[in-house]
């Protein structure tokens, strides 16, 4: 036992000892850093660059970047790099944000049911074995077919593709509770399961969560990038990162940075949402926050 | 049937078979560094059987572990210690060295011996595997002799047991079957770390006797690392106590259970013994210290009902008898006054 | 005594349906009776396997008996809604086995102390922060510690905790589940003692479960004995450990105390433990390895023979000096 143990207690409350871990994470601090600058750019895109990323300029074709007036090259068409990546981290954003928020939800809620139920929990955990089995890109395709392509059809895809892995990350960790003896105490103490649930088991399905979910924002990003280049997702001309890469790709040899930068762009994004995901697993956890 | 043993006779007489001088091992930590050992020395004798007490985090552990270097360093800091095995220095880098000692003139059982067994395989397989690496024997060759030794550790149907997965058998067959593991490398040390404390009570009492009867009828010499002072107390010829990484007294077993010297032995012996007023047991107060921040003098002091003002200042280990030390002030005390 | 007891097992069973169709199930307590009266806390002592933790977890309700009755304050519980449950166990205190454990990790300990309170008293936070703090003080804590993690909790001072969980409800009745056994040697003195005033200022009566014999000797003026699910033998604390009668509990208690001159007449550890999944269709469990044997131990299983100054044994060859 450590001697601050016995020291009188300086009450702090569990949200601003997890800040003060989170801020002692400089990775973390870092990531959000980026991250807080990039949607501030995306939001304040327009007033960054007097460029319109869907009109080319005929006279700057293939303009390699670090040329005046043009920070990061412009494509075959003309249009300014830099403008495209500003405008398109507008639909990066939503596209990685929106169905992760979405899906934790749902998973949490399915999940809860399924790891602490033993008899609703069967039915909810085999039908989510189900919706694994279904290969993760033709789903996608599926739903594209029925909604065609856009930014609806990959944010709903992509909600219903991670809800079940969220869903079993909380149903592993509820599953792994419910013989707990801390569970038993609350039942002993007259606790009600809904209570339970949401007393005792919340608290440790919710770092689960938002530690799967940051991490797999960052996949996501590169998931809806993915979509882009399959042509499943924003339209040409918009600035879709994922399109960008597949154009860029036909002139790799002679135009390097036309797949380049967006690809930088999506790297530094999702290292930046795994670098917060991991500060909040131990901001998150009073036990690994102790340790440092 | 015989034990498949040295007998006592066997044994040399005189020089310690295993002797630890001044070991110190540390270890790093966020808080501080853990002060887990501090200067203990501990010497076996051929045939001897010794027992160390002590709470945890009294150093116990890790000085058992090293008295073959067996932890790793690091994270464990070797300070200061010089072990010698047989009259034979043990260097803590000399790979090939330690594991023939290891291997053959030191066994260790440890205080969960299911989890000492790998899960995924029948315990005889696992037996043959140590048996032929340690030894360059085949299985088929040692077979009689593996179950007369399970025979002889009281495992009924010792072919059966072979056959078992680690799971499928009992706290107290498992713990019998490591012994009987240990003991087929016929070593000349056997150290015990908390053998008996993961077991039923019954299962206790099968060990304990086990390891009673291994001290009478072969050379074996022993060390049980207990904190439980009732199970030291049946076995051992003396008795070494460990209190914040230190040895605070030690001495035949008979004088220390009859008249402790150490403040710390003697409400240790007074709890565990439950002697109270009758409605009330004697308490120790307060808890162990922590490892990485020791109150400067003596560790003990904050707990001690006899403090006084030499005891700012670390007490040496002096001699309370023939055979018989204690590391406290009061001792010098005592002599000063008579 | 129907009235007036604070916890009664009248005949109760509980047999654990087998993993497997083959097994007709285990039977981990077999026609267990017991009345704790207040003042008269009750001991059960017995090894691995004996039925205790299934014992403590039917007298929490997080088992249903298979068959017999449970009787809370007066109230048969056997067939009752958990509701039912609930307010029955409002006086009932609860130390579980593994105090560390009891606390959820991810939250502060006045979370789990206030437990019982947020079920059953109508308070209101600062209420209730206040009776957490005085159930802290009560244990020889700081209330200030209350916002703390379990992880930063010594040994000793968890189990503190747990009593003070237990106390929160001002039970009357506290049932200890292997109260000192997690513990260092000198913790464990320092926890019995705890109890013992805790028992004396606040006229709390314990069931104080154990595989320690030596634990229940402070707490409980009777004990009984349970070996595979049956009670073997109950007596007064005090006779049981001056002359235990069953050979069993001689076996039990003779690993502290070696020299005790009755140890002849017990069964030895191998004997016990031969005979511990050994399942006999009659007679006796330990007939055949008994030293105490008589014929009709082949024949007749005992029945809990009583033998005079509160004690019983399931014993043919003490029932019959007895008689």
């Amino acid at each position: 036992m450590s001697a601050s143990v016995l020291a009188p207690a300086a009450p702090r409350s569990a949200r601003l000892q997890a800040l003060d871990a989170f801020a002692r994470d400089r990775m973390a601090v870092l990531g959000l850093a980026v991250l807080v600058l990039a949607v501030l750019a995306a939001l304040l895109a327009p007033l960054l660059t007097p460029y319109d990323p869907t009109i080319g300029d005929q006279n700057a074709i293939l303009v390699p970047p670090f040329s005046p007036g043009h920070l990061l090259g412009t494509d075959d068409q003309g249009r300014d790099l830099l403008a495209r990546i500003l405008f398109g981290a507008r639909l990066a954003f939503p596209e990685a944000v929106i169905p992760v928020l979405a899906a934790s939800l749902a998973g949490l809620a399915l999940g809860l049911v399924g790891g602490f139920s033993r008899t609703v929990g069967e039915v909810v955990m085999r039908a989510l074995d189900v919706l694994f089995a279904i290969p993760m890109v033709l789903l996608a395709i599926a739903i594209a077919a029925a909604l065609g392509s856009g930014l609806p059809t990959v944010v709903l895809s992509m909600a219903i593709v991670i809800t079940p892995y969220i869903a079993r990350v909380v149903a592993t960790t509820a599953a792994q509770l419910r013989s707990a003896p801390f569970i038993e105490a609350a039942r002993c103490a007259g606790f009600r399961d809904w209570r339970i649930v949401h007393r005792e088991i919340l608290p440790h399905a919710i770092p689960a969560v938002v530690v799967y979910a940051t991490t797999n924002m960052g996949a996501m990003v590169v998931f809806a990038a993915g979509f882009g280049f399959l042509g499943l997702g924003a339209q040409p001309p918009a600035p879709d990162w994922g399109a960008m890469i597949a154009d860029g790709m036909r002139s790799l040899a002679s135009a390097p940075w036309l797949s380049t930068v967006p690809g930088i762009a999506i790297v530094v994004v999702s290292l930046a949402f795994n670098y917060i995901g991991d500060g909040l697993r131990v901001a998150l956890d009073p036990r690994l926050r102790s340790r440092l | 049937m015989p034990p498949p043993l040295r007998s006592r006779a066997a044994s040399q007489p005189e020089a310690p078979l295993l002797e630890v001088v001044n070991l110190t091992v540390r270890f790093g930590s966020p808080v501080g560094e853990v002060h887990a050992v501090e200067g203990v020395s501990i010497s076996v004798g051929a045939g001897e059987t010794v027992g160390i007490i002590g709470e945890s985090g009294s150093g116990k552990t890790v000085a058992c572990m090293s008295m073959t270097w067996l932890l790793p360093s690091p994270p464990a800091r070797y300070l200061s210690g010089r072990i010698t095995f047989k009259g034979e220095e043990l260097r803590r880098n000399d790979e090939a060295q330690l594991r023939k000692v290891r291997g053959s003139g030191v066994g260790m059982i440890f205080q969960n011996a299911r989890l000492s067994f790998n899960p995924a395989y029948r315990l005889g397989r696992q037996i043959e595997e140590v048996l032929r690496v340690q030894l360059g024997r085949s299985a088929r060759a040692m077979l009689p002799e593996m179950v007369q030794t399970l025979r002889y550790c009281n495992i009924a149907e010792p072919e059966a047991v072979l056959g078992k997965f680690p799971h499928e058998v009992s706290g107290g067959v498992a713990q019998r079957v490591s012994i009987a593991l240990a003991l087929l490398s016929r070593p000349d040390l056997l150290i015990a770390d908390e053998p008996t404390t993961a077991l039923d009570l019954l299962s206790q009492i099968e060990v304990l006797s086990l390891l009673a009867r291994l001290r009478d009828e072969s050379g074996l010499s022993l060390v049980l690392v207990s904190h439980d002072l009732g199970v030291v107390r049946r076995i051992a010829d003396r008795v070494i106590i460990m209190y914040a990484g230190r040895v605070v007294e030690e001495g035949p077993a008979s004088a220390i259970f009859a008249a402790p010297r150490h403040p710390y032995t003697q409400g240790l012996l007074a709890s565990a013994l439950q002697q109270g007023d009758g409605e009330r047991l004697y308490e120790v107060p307060g808890t162990p210290p922590d490892l990485a921040s020791l109150p400067p003098g003596c560790s003990f002091r904050p707990r001690c009902p006899f403090a006084f003002d030499r005891c700012v200042t670390m007490p040496e280990l002096a001699p309370a008898g023939a055979t018989h030390q204690a590391r406290c002030h009061l001792l010098e005390r005592a002599t000063e006054h008579a | 005594m129907p009235d007036g007891t604070l916890l009664e097992f009248d005949q109760v069973s509980v047999v654990f349906r087998g993993q497997s169709a083959r097994g007709a199930g285990t039977t981990a307590l077999d026609r267990v009776s017991l009345a704790i009266a207040p003042g008269a806390s009750l001991g059960v002592i017995g090894d691995s396997g004996a039925g205790k933790s299934t014992m403590c977890r039917v007298a929490a309700g997080l088992v249903r008996p298979t068959s017999g009755r449970i009787i809370v304050d007066g109230a048969d519980l056997s067939r009752a809604a958990p509701r039912e449950w609930q307010h029955a166990r409002r006086h009932v205190g609860l130390v579980f086995q593994d105090a560390l454990g009891s606390f959820n990790p991810m939250r502060p300990v006045e979370d789990g102390i206030a437990m019982p309170l947020l079920s059953y008293a109508d308070l209101t936070a600062a209420a209730r922060r206040r009776a957490v703090g005085s159930a802290m003080e009560q244990v020889g804590l700081q209330a200030s510690q209350m916002t703390r993690y379990p992880h930063e909790f010594s040994g000793g001072q968890i189990q503190r905790l747990a009593i003070a969980r237990a106390l929160t409800t001002r039970p009357r009745l506290l049932m200890l589940d292997e109260p000192v056994s997690a513990l260092d040697v000198s913790i464990r003195a320092q926890i019995l003692n705890l109890l013992i005033d805790l028992g004396r200022s606040l006229s709390l009566t314990f069931l104080v479960i154990s595989s320690d014999p030596a634990v229940v000797r402070y707490l409980a003026a009777a004990t009984l004995v349970l070996f595979a699910g049956q009670v073997i033998e109950a007596a007064p604390t005090a006779s049981l450990f001056e002359r235990p009668l069953h050979p069993y509990t001689i076996a039990l208690l003779a690993l502290r105390d070696p020299e005790m001159a009755w140890r002849a007449e017990g069964l030895s550890a191998s004997q016990v433990q031969a005979r511990q999944a050994h399942v006999v269709s009659q007679g006796c469990r330990f007939a055949g390895t008994c030293p105490l044997q008589q014929p009709r131990c082949q024949a007749e299983a005992p029945g809990l023979a009583a033998l005079g100054a509160g004690r019983a044994a399931r014993c043919h060859a003490r029932a019959a000096t007895a008689a």
